[in-house]
């Protein structure tokens, strides 16, 4: 799975850690950094949570294109 | 009020349930493998040596059955076909004469009649586990078909 790159940008320009988002979101760092990181596939739910704190739609933080790696 | 609210997101609950997961094979294969090597051990009059460690294998052999049974679950990667039953339940006989062959071999060293003791068994043990895992195909299939009709029901409801 690919590094989530639109989600580290979005906290940036919120100016959030990975700690702060996590905690707003309701999630622990390493489970936040595994998301970042694209070792974690998370739910609709925790996703929806995640762009609710960043203020950005889903296709925003979690489309990727079909283009192949 | 919730008393006990879970501490873990959902990443963690994974783990947690991974981590269970395995503890719980680890337990029922580590009982199995204990009374097989109690019985093997003990010899034929076992009963009082292995009844804890049985009882237990046999509340999570039924918990794990049942469970899945009632969610209309067979297994991950064996079909659910009388052929696939008929194979485990052949290798259950076989294994289970061969532990009784050498039982009796061990106790009265005479091979033919040890060999004739763990013929029966295995028959008796294929049998047994031909009926009950055919009855369990049944009680799945049944279960499942019912699980996909009410899903579909739902479906045309709206």
């Amino acid at each position: 799975m690919a590094r989530n790159i639109p989600i580290k940008v979005a906290r940036a320009e919120k100016d959030m850690t990975q700690k702060a988002l996590a905690e707003a979101v309701g999630i622990s760092r390493q489970t936040m950094n595994a998301i970042e990181q694209g070792e974690y596939n998370p739910t609709i739910k925790l996703c929806r949570a995640i762009c609710r704190v960043l203020g950005k739609s889903l296709d925003e933080l979690f489309w990727e294109d079909e283009t192949p790696e | 009020m919730k008393k006990w609210k879970n501490k873990l997101d959902e990443m963690q609950e994974q783990k947690m349930l991974r981590i269970e997961h395995n503890g719980c094979w680890l337990a029922f294969w580590g009982l199995a493998i204990a009374v097989m090597a109690q019985i093997m051990y003990y010899g034929p009059d076992c009963a009082n040596e292995i009844k804890g460690e049985f009882i237990v294998f046999m509340c999570l052999a039924c918990y794990i059955a049942i469970g899945c049974v009632i969610n209309g679950i067979w297994d991950r990667k064996l079909a659910p076909s009388w052929k696939v039953n008929l194979c485990t339940s052949l290798i259950a006989g076989v294994v289970s004469g061969v532990i009784r062959f050498i039982i009796n071999y061990r106790e009265y060293q005479m091979a033919a009649a040890g060999a004739a003791v763990g013929i029966f068994v295995g028959i008796s043990t294929f049998a047994c586990c031909f009926i009950l895992l055919s009855i369990a195909l049944f009680i799945y299939k049944w279960r499942e078909n019912r699980l996909e009709n009410s899903v579909e029901d739902e479906k045309t409801d709206k």
